[in-house]
């Protein structure tokens, strides 16, 4: 057993430093933008918005939606 | 002699109404959490608040603060890294196998969709309508996203539980670091109401996706800017909430997703039916709920669960119900019929199977055995076979831990009986007999003698099972005397006579009677500090549990080591010690407060000549004598048989537990033939069924609907005459005849002396505290309730020892001293 105590030892050596890069890294939070758009100029906002994809039948989707929340709400206020 | 015909099943057999349990919730016994709230220490409690702090101080940091330049352990993804340290805890943790696998799949998927993928691997996903920053995977909260419409198809197919119960991270720092605050959640019916505020919140959300949809201006940006720091600022406020109203307040009252899938449970195929019939009403499926519906209700007035908007889909109630009664129900259904997601199914479900739920052999009653009639009726030991700690071990993890225990509720004196059940399940017998100690003085006793039948057992869950109610008396009087016996509990019991050294109260409180009410009383003033003395006529303690019990069905042992122990715990017993019309005179002068346990120790009397005939008593005489002068006497002079009853008949009269006592009695006095005539039908007699079977087996003949005419006789009983209910008249012989038909109160003419207000019934009044109508005098037990059972004088003595600590309140003294001043003015001046 003793003769795998340099192991051992290298291996937390190893671990420790690991820990330490990766407590060391930096990162913005992918929806960390959205929290911050309040105090943001609202013109910047503006500037950086995005139209994503565009289906003629996207509207659909929206319906489809729209339809089982207000199925939902008739049936919770029927229950 | 001995009966043949007592059927043991036949007299405590229990009504069948439903089903056997299926699974026990109480199956893992230890310290590991289980599906009821538990309370955790102050250490676990601030860690958690230490955790919680970090999270938002992480999100702080990342959006307001900027103290440091965004470090992984102080970002937005903080929190996540939290969730899979405490995550790791609470899987170690959990005992229940379905919330386990859950928990091992939320911790997961947060870890690694929520926090890695986006941080490591970051992919931007497509989204529908208009958006400042390009979303990455998985921005399930974002509307218009592919993960968006994803999840609320899979919402709506399989219900809430899909995100909230497998893959929030919301739910998953409250599942994790939240637990410990689950005992907190808001249960009363306003906190019910108010979780229609989440519906502000969701009306909010609606609009986001409203405006998504359109190019943005000023007033769009702000109004979805403003959203998102509402919902992340009460998202993080609310986990210092979580101390006062547990985990899940934000989910219940803020969420806007939650209410949208909420709302796509009720649209969709999700839901949770109860089979009624099934139900045994022990309602811990809403006492496990942390969202707080009222499961329990809702399934028994309609047969599901109608608040789904609020069910998050955890299971908790499902695996929590012992009858398979709740079942979960989604779009699988619809084409397999046969799937049936129950507590059971849910907790054998996938891989590692349970090795006890559903397939395990399920545990029944087990009635502490007799020994052989035989063999007893020729001593006056104990009848009942000490119980093996493995079966006592096993009776105590039958416990289902209902949500209303209905034990608790029946018991006197609300002992916290599923507490000590689960440490005997645990095999913690010393932490089981302090709690029992919390609210009983004489557990071991009131386990023997208290007619469980009809308080705690006979309201136990399980009673309406087929396989019975827990052995509830049969585990109090174990664990109580196992506990006795251990040094872990001596030790205990020595540090609070410490304690109570240190905050002793210069009061001195004298106790006249050492029956239950007296030694209950004197216990708790003792461990108030108080200095208590204990006066009894007798020249052993216990009152009537002495004289009037015989110890072939409490062993008087139990008796000799509560005097013992209550001395050493600092009370003085002054025994054989008359109280007259002089002592209790000085008794008051002597102390500032007298406690009368005095009981009610007169029989009735029967309207009936031939009373004073040679050969005729009362039960109470008899028994005390029998009791205190047989009992006690050497092995020669028992020898010499002069006490005994041989070739005598024996009538006993009554049929209640006294009437057993005396039969049984003769029995080993070696009467010839003892009877029992009780006036009434059989199923009317008030004897416990066990006192009922042991006076059968024992050869007792018993003789109903019979009420006494006439005794017989010139100078000793030789037959009483018996009216039947059918008109004619019966005579039956005996030599001794013993009226068993109940006591009254009677007043000693040392209590008249002190005016003492009494009723109609000759029963001392006394007030919500305990005091008569004199200023220093209290009172509990029989000679305020009238006859009745230990257990209630244990609760009137606790009661008027505690009327006793609030008179002696300094404040309480000061009002009195004013009110007496008061109304000595007023007389003045009348």
């Amino acid at each position: 057993m003793s003769k795998l105590y340099p192991l051992l030892n290298s291996f937390i050596l190893v671990r420790s430093v690991l820990i330490c890069l990766v407590l060391q890294q930096k990162v913005w939070a992918h929806h960390t933008k959205d929290h911050l758009m309040l105090q943001a100029d609202p013109q910047q906002v503006i500037a950086g918005t995005q139209q994503g994809m565009v289906f003629s039948w996207s509207w659909m989707v929206w319906f489809l939606v729209f339809f089982l929340i207000v199925i939902g709400i008739i049936r919770q206020w029927k229950k | 002699m001995m009966s043949t015909d007592s059927s043991k099943e036949k007299i405590m057999s229990q009504p069948v109404l439903y089903k056997p349990i299926l699974h026990s919730p109480r199956e893992m016994t230890g310290t590991q959490q289980d599906l009821m709230p538990g309370q955790y220490g102050l250490a676990v409690q601030l860690l958690s608040l230490a955790a919680f702090t970090l999270a938002f101080v992480g999100w702080l940091n990342e959006t307001w603060l900027f103290w440091f330049d965004n470090p992984i352990w102080l970002n937005r993804y903080t929190e996540y890294g939290i969730i899979l340290g405490f995550g790791i805890w609470r899987i170690v943790a959990e005992k229940n196998r379905y919330t386990r696998k859950r928990l091992m799949i939320l911790v997961f998927i947060v870890t690694v969709f929520w926090w890695m993928v986006p941080w490591l691997y970051p992919v931007s996903e497509p989204y529908v309508g208009f958006l400042w920053a390009q979303p990455v995977f998985p921005s399930l909260h974002v509307p218009g996203t592919i993960t968006f419409f994803l999840i609320l198809a899979t919402v709506f197919l399989f219900g809430r539980r899909v995100i909230c119960g497998f893959g929030c991270p919301c739910v998953g720092i409250r599942e994790t670091v939240g637990f410990p605050f689950r005992k907190k959640t808001l249960r009363s019916q306003w906190t019910w109401r108010l979780r229609h505020s989440k519906w502000l919140f969701f009306s909010y959300y609606v609009g986001i996706m409203v405006v998504t949809q359109f190019p943005p201006n000023s007033w769009t940006v702000s109004f979805v800017g403003g959203f998102y720091l509402i919902v992340a600022f009460t998202y993080f406020s609310t986990f210092f909430l979580a101390p006062l109203v547990g985990n899940r307040f934000y989910c219940r009252y803020l969420c806007p997703y939650g209410a949208t899938f909420g709302l796509l449970n009720h649209a969709g195929f999700y839901g949770i039916k109860m089979d009624k019939e099934k139900c045994n009403d022990c309602q811990r499926c809403e006492q496990v709920c942390d969202m707080g519906i009222p499961v329990w209700q809702q399934g028994k007035k309609s047969g599901r669960i109608t608040a789904l908007e609020d069910c998050m889909g955890c299971a908790r109630c499902v695996v929590s119900c012992p009858n398979d009664a709740l079942e979960i129900q989604d779009v699988r259904n619809l084409f397999k019929k046969a799937m049936v997601q129950n507590g059971s199914y849910l907790l054998n479900k996938g891989i590692g199977k349970a090795k006890t739920n559903g397939s395990k052999k399920i545990v029944k009653r087990q009635e502490t055995e007799f020994r052989k009639p035989e063999e007893r009726v020729n001593d006056w030991a104990e009848i009942s076979v000490p119980n093996q700690w493995k079966t006592i071990q096993q009776q105590a993890s039958r416990c289902l831990d209902c949500g209303h225990p209905g034990c608790i509720n029946a018991c006197p004196l609300s002992n916290k009986i599923p507490q000590w059940l689960e440490e005997v399940a645990a095999g913690n017998i010393p932490k089981a007999a302090e709690i029992a100690h919390s609210t009983s003085n004489l557990p071991e006793i009131c386990g023997t003698l208290c007619p469980q039948h009809r308080l705690c057992e006979g309201s136990c869950t399980k009673a309406r099972d087929l396989d019975g109610p827990v052995t509830i008396g049969a585990i109090e009087r174990y664990l109580v005397n196992e506990a006795l016996t251990k040094k872990q509990f001596r030790n205990l019991a020595k540090k609070k006579k410490v304690t109570q050294q240190a905050n002793k109260i210069n009061k001195q409180v004298a106790i006249i009677g050492s029956g239950p009410a007296g030694l209950a009383c004197a216990d708790e003033l003792n461990k108030a500090g108080y200095q208590v003395t204990i006066f009894d006529r007798n020249s052993v303690v216990g009152g009537l549990l002495a004289t009037g019990v015989p110890s072939f069905k409490l062993d008087k042992s139990y008796l000799q080591r509560r005097h013992q122990l209550l001395q050493q715990q600092g009370i003085t017993f002054k025994l054989n010690f008359d109280v007259n019309g002089q002592t209790i005179k000085s008794l008051l002068a002597q102390y500032d407060a007298l406690f009368l346990g005095t009981g009610a120790q007169a029989s009735r009397h029967l309207k009936i000549s031939g009373q004073i005939l040679k050969g005729v008593s009362n039960a109470i005489d008899y028994l005390a004598q029998v009791n205190l002068s047989y009992e006690t006497k050497s092995q020669e002079i028992k020898n010499q048989q002069t006490d005994l009853l041989i070739n005598k008949e024996v009538i006993v009269l009554g049929g209640g537990d006294s009437a057993m006592d005396c039969a049984r009695s003769a029995i080993r006095q070696q009467a010839k033939k003892v009877t029992i005539v009780y006036r009434g039908k059989a199923q009317a007699m008030r004897a416990s069924p066990k006192e009922l079977y042991a006076a059968k087996e024992e050869g007792v003949n018993f003789l109903f609907e019979l009420s006494p005419h006439t005794i017989l006789g010139e100078s000793s009983v030789t037959a009483v005459v018996f009216n039947h209910s059918d008109s004619t008249h019966r005579v039956i012989n005996c030599d001794q005849l013993i009226l068993a038909i109940g006591q009254v109160n009677s007043l000693p003419d040392w209590l008249l002396s002190l005016n003492i207000k009494t009723d109609s019934k000759d029963r001392i009044m006394v007030n919500s505290s305990g005091r008569t109508s004199h200023p220093l005098i209290y009172a509990g037990g029989d000679n305020t309730n009238g006859p009745d059972l230990v257990v209630t004088a244990v609760a009137a003595g606790r009661k008027a020892a505690q009327g006793i600590m609030n008179d002696f309140k300094p404040i309480n003294q000061l009002i009195k001293a004013v009110k007496n001043k008061r109304s000595n003015d007023t007389t003045v001046r009348l």
